[in-house]
């Protein structure tokens, strides 16, 4: 730690940022990545959908033969890469934030109700959950899929059913900790009805395990969005998503690295201050964790 | 150790018949196998006939059961693809990808432990900030894109080694490297992590005390207590590597069962898909249990209850 014991007012923050570097970053490629989302129209040079067949395969604007107006390069139908990377980022947060919301809402109550009436609910909910869980993500993900079909609707639809159970898990087990504690004794005694204790005094002190959670949740689920896109399975051409850019890139890899290359940046990018900020979350609220 | 034995063996027969539950419930919604086979032009009477014939008028349970039945012994239908058994098929790709999935845990195993010991050990200091920083890029990196990196590097600039493919020795390193890192992350993480844990403990500081060389007490006694967490881990990773064939082997055009259920999923090929789900979490979840009985060996703690 700090070495000199006196405390300016420069290293006071200086430190503040420091120590925090990890979720400052998290939060700051966050903001970015979703108001890229939300002001894609504004921010994009060019249509992400125009095809420009007299402009295919152009190098970013560095290289030899490339084009200040096409800062990323052109793909092989003559679109605009940043264009489509712009909005493809509408399509992984969107997806992203939908998959994290929707199993969220759906584990977290489950887990509640099974962690509040553990005895006979919570041992089924749980089964089911064991069940939902033995099962390897990325071969569950196909079938569903292969039973529902493709697209973005789907998509979330599967990403849904497929992921509901971590968050049941993690409330079950947190709520089983909290149930313990004098102050629920307290509200029984009281009389507080079961709905009031469950919200009121239950849930807020479940949030800091189901925040981490479902920060790290977000950035697995941008990453699968742009797996199953990649792989045909998920969001269809022509949609510009960071995954679909990837793999159409990919007959064009010899030719055109910019295709892959840049998508793939920028999911890494989003992801990882997804996962830094989960990171500084489980950091900082630990040791209240042990409420 | 009998009764827990035995609570796990139960927990997972369950646990099976609940996927095959699951599963089967899926096919069961989401499409007409009998239109799907019939002309376009089959009347109602034909219709009807074969739904009969094919057992689908039956109740729900009773197909269910048929369907479990088959499964037991391995039958699992056709594929829709290529006409040939499903169970035949799944079992002639399996071993590319057992083979894949093995050298990459190796590859990532042999990296990924030491790194994480040793960024323990050398808690903040500049090697251990280095690691820190693949192992955090390494978890934001999507699979596939890894793979097409390192196709680009090495097959399209530098030219060392074949994109993809299956028959020479080169084929295999590519592939298993880029699933290898897939798992290298969370391991030297795990890895360091449980040797935090280990170091800061009183039994580690009796020896040390005592005047030990630090090095012989990080690999005397530590790295015993270590290994107990990061083995658990292993288990579960072979198991998240198996997943990951599924993208490495597309990529790479590995003739393994992973790039055998994409295609079938792209053709809606859905006796394929569904072995496979069933198959792999089969084996996955008695490699788990398997895992959980030798751990009532290795710590008679656990016998007695979580710890």
């Amino acid at each position: 730690m700090s070495k000199d014991l006196e405390v300016t007012w420069g290293s006071k923050y200086k430190n503040l940022i420091i120590r925090n570097l990890k979720g400052i970053f998290g939060i700051v490629v966050l903001t970015i990545a979703i108001s890229t989302a939300i002001f894609s129209p504004f921010i994009a040079p060019h249509d992400p959908y125009k095809q420009a067949l007299d402009q295919r395969l152009l190098p970013p604007c560095w290289q030899s033969g490339g084009d200040v107006s096409h800062v990323l390069g052109t793909d092989h139908l003559g679109r605009d890469v940043l264009s489509r990377l712009i909005y493809g980022s509408r399509v992984s947060i969107l997806v992203g934030f939908s998959a994290v919301f929707f199993p969220g809402i759906i584990g977290i109550t489950l887990g509640l109700l099974s962690g509040y009436y553990s005895r006979y609910l919570g041992a089924v909910i749980m089964r089911i959950v064991d069940m939902f869980l033995a099962i390897p993500y990325a071969v569950m993900a196909i079938a569903v899929i292969t039973a529902i079909g493709t697209g973005l609707s789907n998509l979330i639809l599967v990403l849904t059913i497929t992921r509901w159970a971590h968050y049941a898990r993690i409330m079950n087990g947190t709520v089983l900790q909290i149930k313990g504690q004098e102050f629920i004794e307290a509200a029984n005694a009281r009389g507080n009805s079961t709905l009031r204790i469950m919200l009121r005094h239950i849930l807020p002190n479940a949030v800091p395990p189901i925040l981490v959670l479902a920060t790290l949740e977000l950035a697995f689920m941008i990453i699968m969005e742009a797996t199953l896109s990649f792989l045909g399975l998920g969001v269809q051409p022509p949609t510009p998503t960071w995954g679909l850019l990837a793999s159409e890139g990919r007959e064009y890899l010899t030719v055109a690295w910019w295709l892959t290359t840049f998508s793939g940046l920028a999911i890494v990018i989003t992801v990882l201050g997804a996962n830094l900020l989960g990171d500084w979350l489980r950091d900082t609220l630990d040791p209240r964790l042990k409420i | 150790m009998g009764t827990y034995i035995i609570k796990r063996l139960v927990h997972s027969v369950i646990v099976l018949f609940g996927i095959t539950l699951f599963v089967f419930l899926l096919l069961y919604f989401s499409g007409d196998p009998v239109r799907l086979l019939l002309p376009m032009d089959a009347t109602a009477e034909q219709y009807n006939a074969m739904k009969q014939a094919m057992g689908f008028n039956d109740p729900f349970f009773v197909q269910y059961l048929r369907f479990l039945d088959k499964a037991v012994h391995l039958d699992f239908g056709i594929s829709l693809r290529n006409q040939v058994p499903v169970f035949g098929l799944i079992a002639s790709y399996f071993k590319n990808t057992l083979l894949l999935a093995t050298a990459a845990f190796i590859i990532a195993l042999i990296v990924a432990i030491p790194s994480g010991i040793l960024s323990a050990i050398k808690r903040n200091s500049i090697l251990d900030f280095i690691i820190s920083i693949f192992v955090v890029l390494g978890q934001a990196m999507p699979l596939y894109w890894l793979g097409l990196m390192l196709i680009l590097i090495f097959s399209v600039d530098l030219r060392w080694l074949p994109s993809g493919g299956f028959g020479y020795s080169t084929n295999l390193i590519l592939p298993a490297i880029t699933l290898g890192v897939f798992s290298m992350s969370r391991i030297a993480r795990m890895s360091r992590s449980s040797m935090l844990e280990v170091l800061n403990q009183d039994f580690i500081r009796t020896p040390r005390s005592q005047g030990l060389a630090e090095a012989q007490v990080n690999f005397k006694y530590a790295l015993k207590a270590a290994a107990i967490p990061i083995v658990t881990l292993i288990g579960t990773e072979y198991c998240i590597l198996l997943e990951g064939t599924v993208v490495t082997e597309t990529i790479f055009s590995w003739p393994g069962v992973g790039q055998l259920v994409v295609q079938a999923a792209y053709a809606r090929d859905y006796p394929v898909v569904q072995a496979v789900v069933i198959l792999i979490t089969a084996i996955i979840v008695f490699f788990n249990l398997a895992i959980d009985i030798i751990y009532t060996y290795l710590d008679p703690r656990i016998k007695y209850g979580k710890l």
